[in-house]
C-alpha cells in the first residue's frame, strides 16, 4: 500500500555511511559547534536567495509551527535532522492543529504533536496522504509554497490534512537531502536553479561534498571538523553565487534580523512602557522611564521595519503579519504627533498598550499569520502606487484603531459617572478624550479616502477599471462611510458626547472587517493573494468583548439618564 | 399665501438640504454594501452584481446621495471664501459619481485572446448573447445573466426571431456525461458503469468507463485503475509516473461477452465473465471480488455494448472550497415547431438543428463580442518564474497594432512592437490594454488574454479625486486652526 516516497526514508547520510552507528544524546546541541558559517549560508528556497537561519527557521514553521523547536538553534536542528533523522523521526514535532484530523487518522485526540514515525505507521495517514498526492497539491506544496499559502475558503479540516501531509513530506525531504539546495545551477532555460545535497551528490558537486563532510563530521561528534567544512562550504557556495555581492548585506541583514526579534523586543518596551505611562502622572519617576522606554520600543520598532524593507526590497505591507508592524507602528505615531501637542499621558497608555498588544497577537500566531518573507505575486510588483495606496490605507487603520481605544477609555469614563456621580473634572476629561478621538478620526478619514481613491489609481492603472465592487475595495468604503456617518451626524447632533465614542468604538469594527475579514472571512474577490485562513475565534473574541463592553457602558448609561433630569447626563 | 405645491417643493427642498438625509444615505449605503459582499461571499460576484451593484435601486440611493451632496451645496449660496474646502470635497463626491455613471453606460470592458503569431480584433464582454443561423440570415439576441434564484423559477420562454423556445435557465453549470444506447456504428462504442464498495477514502463512487475515447477510457482512484476496451483494441499501456497501481480492465470480447482481468499491485492476477443474464435480472447486484488486498468490490450497475454520450447541464452544487470563479450559464433549448427538438447549451456551445422543412439550424450560446477598428498581433508572450520554482514572477505581452487591411508575415513583422507588463499598460487610440492573465501551457504559455478598456468617465474620475482629496485635507486643516483660534489648547 506504501508508495514512493512517503515510505520512511532513510537520511541521506545512511545511503553512504549505512545507519547503524548511533550516538548517545544524537539530538542534543554539539559542544564547540560554531554555527555562524552555517546561519549565513546563502541558500535558494521559496523562490529568493536567503541564509540558511532563515531557511531553517522557515521549515521548522512549516513543520511545527514554531519558528524555532527545543532548546536547539534551528540552524543546528536541521543540521541534526539530516544526520539523525531516525532519532528525529521519533521527535514528536509534527503538529496537527485541527483535533478533526486527529480522528480521522485515528491519532490520539489529546495531542497536538506527533512524529513522523508515527504517522507512517499509520495505515489511515498513508491512505489519505496517498489520494492527496495523487491530485498533486501536497507535492507541489513542498517545494514552492509554505504554512499557509492556502487560497480561498477552504473547508479547515481537509486544508489541515494536506499541511499534515506536506509537514512528513518535508520532513522527509529535509532528512533526505532534497530540500536544502546549495550548488548555484541554471536549468535548461536558463533560470536560475541550484540543486540540492542529494542531487549535487549524484553529480559530485564541490558544495555537496563540503555539506556531507559536516554531516559526517557531526554525526562522529567532531566540531573542529564540522566548523572548518561549514567555513569552506560557505566560501563554496557563496563563490557560485552569481554577484554575490549584492546578496551578501542582505544575507547579514536578514540573519540578524532574525536572531534580533525586532518586533518582540518592541512589543515587551511597549507593554512596559505602558504600565508606566498609567502611573506617568503622579511622579516624576516613571514619567522619565515612560518615555524612555516608548523611545526604545519605538527605535526597536522601525529599526525592525527598516530591516525588513531592506531585506524584501520593498516596503513590508502585503500580508497580516506585516500590515499590523506597520499599522501599529501608525498607532505610535498618531500618538506622539498628538502628544506632542497636547501632552496627555493617556494617549500615551493606549497607545503603547494597543502597539504592545497588536504586535503581540502578531507574534502569537505565526501558522495564522506567516512571518516569512516571500516574493510579491506578479500584479504587486514594482509598482509605485501600489505602495502608497497600501500604506496610505493601513496608515489610517492605525489612526482608528487610535481613535478606538481613546473612545473606550472615554466609555470608561462613562461608566465611573454612571457609578460615582458625574464631576466636573470627569467631563472635563471625557471632553478632552472626545476631542482626541475626534482629531484620530479626522486624520484616519482622510488618510482612508485618500488611500481608497489610491487604490482606485492604481487599479485603474493596472487592471483597466477605477472601480469594480471588489469585496476588499467595498468594506474600505463601508468604513469610510461609517465614519463619515459619525462625523456628519455630529452636525445634526444625533451623535452627542456620549454617542461619540460609543460609535467610534463600534465603527472600528467595520475597519477589522476590511483589514481582516474580507481576507479570512469572506474569501472573495480580486486581492485574493492575501486570503489566509485562521484566528477567527481571536478576533470575534476581541469583537464580542468590544460589544459587550459597549452594551454594558450604555446600559448604565441609559439607567443614569433616566434617573437624572434631561440634559445632565449628555 | 403658498399653494400646495409650493409647500410640496419647500418641504422636499428642506428634506434634500438637510444633513439627516445625508446621514440616513450614507449610513443604509454602508448597510447595503455590507450586505452586498456578503452576499458575493455565499453565491459569487455576479449574483451580487445583479441584485446590488448593477440594480435599479442602488443607482437610485447612489442618485439621492448625488443630489443631497448637490443641494446641500446649492443650499449654501452665495459661497464665501470659508466654503471652498467644503465645496471642494463635496464637488469631487459628484464628479465621482458622474464619472462612474458615464461609464457604467457607455464604457467597455471587456478581455481579448491572442495566441503568439495571430491578430484579433475581438474583445468578449461579460455579457451573452445567441446566435442564430438559418439558410438565410444570421440573428442574434443578447441574454443576460441570472442567478440561481431566480432562474431555478424561469418559465420557458419564446424567441420568435430565434426560431427557439428557451426550456430552463442554469446560472452555474456543470457538465453532465450521460450514455445512452445508440446504434451509430460510427460513434458508438461499448460502456459500463461502476460503483466501488469498501473505498479507502469512503464513499461509494460510481461512474462510467467508455471505450469510445480515450479520457473516458480509464479512470484512476489513487492506488486502483479501472478501464475498457474492446479485445480487438491494444491495451492501454499503463500511465507513466503514476506509480505501482492496481488495476481491473473490462473487456468486451469480440462474441459480445463481458469479461474482467484484474491485477494487484504485486502483480497477481485474476480474470472471468461477467454473468449479464444476472446483471439484467437486476435481482441481485453483480459483484465482482478483482482478489486485492484492499478489501474493494466493484459492482457492475450497468452494461450497454453499444452507447453514445451527450453532454446535460445541471446546476453546480456549492461547495467549500470553490473559491470565486465565474459561474457559467446553461440553458436547454427547443426549436419553436420542433418541441421534441430539447438541447442542452452551455456557454461557448453551438447546437446543429433541422428545422420541420428539414433545413439546417444552428444556434450558439456565446460571450458578446465587440470589434476593434484595428487588430491585436501578440508577437510574443514572456514569463519570468521566481528563482528556483514554478511560480510566476510577471509575464508580458509584445504586440503589434495591426491596422484594418490585411498585409502579410514580413509586413506585419515589420510593424512597431509595443510591450504590455503587469502594470504598464497600452494606450491606443479609445482603448486601452492591459495585461490580465494568460492561458497555461506546456512547456510554455504561448496565449495571452489582455483586457481591453474603454472608459469615457476617467477624466471626471480622476479629477473628482484630487479635488475631494484636497478637499477633505483643507478641511482637516481648517479644523484645526479653528479650533486654535476657539479655544487654546490646554496643556
Amino acid at each position: 500500500m506504501r508508495s514512493g516516497i512517503l515510505i520512511l526514508s532513510l537520511s541521506l547520510l545512511s545511503f553512504i555511511v549505512g545507519s547503524g552507528v548511533r550516538a548517545a544524546g544524537a539530538l542534543d546541541a554539539l559542544p564547540g559547534i560554531r554555527l555562524n558559517d552555517l546561519r549565513l549560508m546563502p541558500t535558494q528556497s521559496g523562490g529568493r536567495l536567503k541564509p540558511f537561519d532563515e531557511f531553517a527557521r522557515e521549515n521548522l514553521l512549516a513543520i511545527t509551527g514554531s519558528r524555532t523547536f527545543g532548546n536547539l538553534d534551528p540552524s543546528e536542528t536541521l543540521l541534526s535532522m539530516m544526520v539523525s533523522s531516525k532519532e528525529w523521526s521519533e521527535v514528536k514535532m509534527i503538529r496537527i492543529s485541527v483535533p478533526e484530523v486527529n480522528q480521522q487518522l485515528l491519532l490520539d485526540s489529546g495531542r497536538k504533536f506527533f512524529s513522523a514515525a508515527e504517522l507512517l505507521a499509520s495505515n489511515a495517514f498513508l491512505q489519505y496522504s496517498e489520494s492527496i498526492q495523487s491530485n498533486g497539491t501536497a507535492g507541489e506544496q513542498v517545494t514552492d509554497t509554505g504554512v499557509n499559502a492556502v487560497s480561498g475558503k477552504a473547508d479547515p479540516r481537509s486544508e489541515e490534512l494536506k499541511r499534515v501531509v506536506d509537514r512528513v513530506a518535508r520532513f522527509q525531504a529535509i532528512v533526505t537531502g532534497r530540500m536544502w539546495a546549495v550548488t548555484p545551477a541554471r536549468d535548461s532555460a536558463g533560470i536560475e536553479k541550484w540543486k540540492t545535497v542529494a542531487e549535487g551528490m549524484m553529480e559530485s558537486s564541490p558544495q555537496s561534498q563540503e555539506i556531507f563532510g559536516v554531516l559526517k563530521n557531526y554525526l562522529d561528534r567532531n566540531a573542529d571538523g564540522v566548523n572548518q567544512g561549514l567555513a569552506r562550504a560557505r566560501l563554496a557556495i557563496e563563490g557560485g553565487v552569481q554577484n554575490f555581492d549584492q546578496h551578501k548585506n542582505k544575507i547579514l541583514a536578514e540573519t540578524f534580523y532574525n536572531r534580533l526579534r525586532p518586533f518582540l523586543q518592541a512589543m515587551i518596551f511597549y507593554l512596559i512602557a505602558g504600565i508606566f505611562w498609567l502611573f506617568a502622572g503622579a511622579h516624576a519617576f516613571p514619567r522619565i522611564l515612560s518615555k524612555f522606554l516608548t523611545i526604545c520600543a519605538v527605535t526597536m520598532h522601525a529599526l525592525g521595519f527598516a530591516l525588513r524593507c531592506y531585506v524584501a526590497g520593498r516596503p513590508p505591507v502585503t500580508n497580516m503579519y506585516e500590515s499590523i508592524i506597520w499599522v501599529s507602528l501608525g498607532v505610535m505615531v498618531f500618538a506622539v504627533l498628538l502628544f506632542l501637542k497636547n501632552r496627555q499621558n493617556v494617549l500615551m497608555t493606549t497607545a503603547t498598550f494597543l502597539a504592545g498588544l497588536s504586535l503581540f497577537a502578531a507574534d502569537a500566531a505565526p501558522m495564522v499569520m506567516d512571518p516569512t518573507i516571500r516574493p510579491l505575486v506578479p500584479v504587486l510588483r514594482s509598482n509605485y502606487w501600489l505602495t502608497i495606496h497600501v500604506l496610505t490605507i493601513t496608515l489610517s487603520y492605525g489612526a482608528f484603531m487610535l481613535a478606538m481605544g481613546i473612545a473606550n477609555v472615554a466609555l470608561y469614563w462613562f461608566y465611573e459617572i454612571s457609578k460615582k456621580g458625574e464631576t466636573r473634572t470627569i467631563s472635563e476629561r471625557i471632553a478632552l478624550l472626545n476631542q482626541l478621538a475626534y482629531r484620530a478620526l479626522m486624520f484616519g478619514t482622510v488618510l482612508l479616502a485618500a488611500g481608497t481613491i489610491l487604490g482606485g489609481v492604481w487599479a485603474d492603472y493596472s487592471w483597466g477599471r477605477f472601480w469594480g465592487w471588489d469585496p476588499k475595495e467595498v468594506w474600505a468604503l463601508i468604513a469610510l462611510l461609517s465614519y463619515m456617518a459619525v462625523l456628519h451626524g455630529r452636525y445634526t447632533g444625533w451623535v452627542g458626547k456620549f454617542a461619540f465614542p460609543l460609535w467610534t468604538v463600534i465603527c472600528f469594527s467595520t475597519v477589522v472587517m476590511a483589514w481582516y475579514g474580507v481576507n479570512f472571512v469572506l474569501g472573495v474577490g480580486l486581492h485574493s493573494y492575501g486570503f489566509s485562513t485562521g484566528g477567527q475565534a481571536f478576533v470575534f473574541g476581541f469583537l464580542l468583548l468590544q460589544t459587550t463592553f459597549c452594551l454594558w457602558v450604555a446600559y448604565h448609561h441609559q439607567k443614569l439618564k433616566k434617573s437624572t433630569p434631561a440634559g445632565q447626563a449628555g | 399665501m403658498k399653494t400646495r405645491i409650493e409647500w410640496f417643493l419647500e418641504k422636499i427642498w428642506s428634506i434634500l438640504i438637510s444633513l439627516k438625509l445625508a446621514v440616513l444615505v450614507i449610513a443604509s449605503l454602508a448597510i447595503t454594501l455590507s450586505a452586498a459582499t456578503i452576499l458575493e461571499s455565499k453565491y459569487d460576484t455576479r449574483t451580487a452584481q445583479y441584485f446590488v451593484y448593477r440594480a435599479g435601486w442602488f443607482y437610485a440611493l447612489l442618485s439621492l446621495l448625488g443630489l443631497n451632496i448637490l443641494a446641500v451645496a446649492l443650499s449654501r449660496l452665495p459661497w464665501k471664501k470659508k466654503h471652498i474646502p467644503f465645496l471642494m470635497a463635496h464637488a469631487g463626491i459628484l464628479m465621482i459619481l458622474t464619472g462612474s455613471w458615464l461609464t457604467y453606460v457607455s464604457g467597455v470592458d471587456g478581455s481579448i485572446r491572442i495566441g503568439e503569431g495571430e491578430v484579433s480584433s475581438t474583445v468578449e464582454l461579460d455579457q451573452f448573447t445567441l446566435v442564430m443561423r438559418d439558410g438565410e440570415a444570421t440573428r442574434t439576441a443578447d441574454f443576460p445573466w441570472v442567478p440561481e434564484m431566480i432562474a431555478r423559477k424561469f418559465e420557458p420562454m419564446e424567441l420568435p426571431e430565434m426560431k427557439i423556445r428557451i426550456e430552463r435557465l442554469i446560472s452555474d453549470a456543470e457538465p453532465r456525461v450521460r450514455f445512452l444506447p445508440s446504434t451509430d456504428a460510427q460513434a458508438a462504442a461499448p460502456a459500463v458503469k461502476i460503483k466501488i464498495l469498501g473505498a479507502p477514502m469512503g464513499g461509494t463512487p460510481e461512474f462510467w468507463l467508455w471505450s469510445g475515447a480515450p479520457a473516458w477510457a480509464s479512470q484512476s482512484m489513487g492506488l486502483a485503475r479501472f478501464l475498457i476496451r474492446k479485445e480487438s483494441q491494444k491495451d492501454l499501456a499503463a500511465v507513466p509516473g503514476a506509480g505501482p497501481q492496481a488495476r481491473l480492465d473490462f473487456v468486451v470480447t469480440n462474441q459480445g461477452k463481458l469479461r474482467f482481468e484484474a491485477t494487484s499491485i504485486r502483480g497477481e492476477k485474476k480474470s472471468g465473465l461477467i454473468d449479464l443474464a444476472k446483471l439484467e435480472q437486476k435481482e441481485d447486484p453483480v459483484i465482482i471480488d478483482p482478489g486485492w488486498r484492499m478489501p474493494i468490490r466493484i459492482e457492475l450497475k450497468s452494461f450497454l455494448p453499444l452507447a453514445v454520450n451527450q453532454t446535460d447541464y445541471i446546476q453546480k452544487k456549492k461547495s467549500a472550497g470553490m473559491g470565486s470563479s465565474q459561474p457559467q450559464p446553461a440553458m436547454q433549448i427547443s426549436l419553436l415547431r420542433r418541441p421534441d427538438s430539447k438541447l442542452w447549451l452551455g456557454l461557448g456551445d453551438r447546437a446543429d438543428f433541422t428545422d420541420e422543412t428539414g433545413l439546417p439550424i444552428s444556434i450558439g450560446y456565446y460571450p458578446k463580442q465587440v470589434f476593434l477598428p484595428y487588430g491585436i498581433r501578440l508577437k510574443k508572450f514572456e514569463m519570468t518564474h521566481n528563482p528556483g520554482t514554478m511560480d510566476p514572477a510577471s509575464y508580458s505581452s509584445y504586440v503589434q497594432v495591426v491596422p484594418g487591411l490585411k498585409k502579410n508575415e514580413a509586413e506585419l513583422d515589420a510593424l512597431p512592437v509595443h510591450h504590455i507588463t503587469m502594470n504598464e499598460p497600452l494606450p491606443m487610440e479609445n482603448y486601452t490594454f492591459y495585461q490580465a492573465s494568460y492561458i497555461p501551457d506546456q512547456p510554455r504559455p504561448t496565449v495571452t488574454i489582455l483586457s481591453v478598456n474603454h472608459d469615457p468617465g476617467r477624466f471626471l474620475k480622476y479629477s473628482g479625486s484630487i479635488l475631494l482629496i484636497l478637499g477633505s485635507v483643507m478641511l482637516y486643516l481648517s479644523k484645526v486652526i479653528q479650533k486654535r483660534k476657539k479655544e487654546p489648547v490646554r496643556a
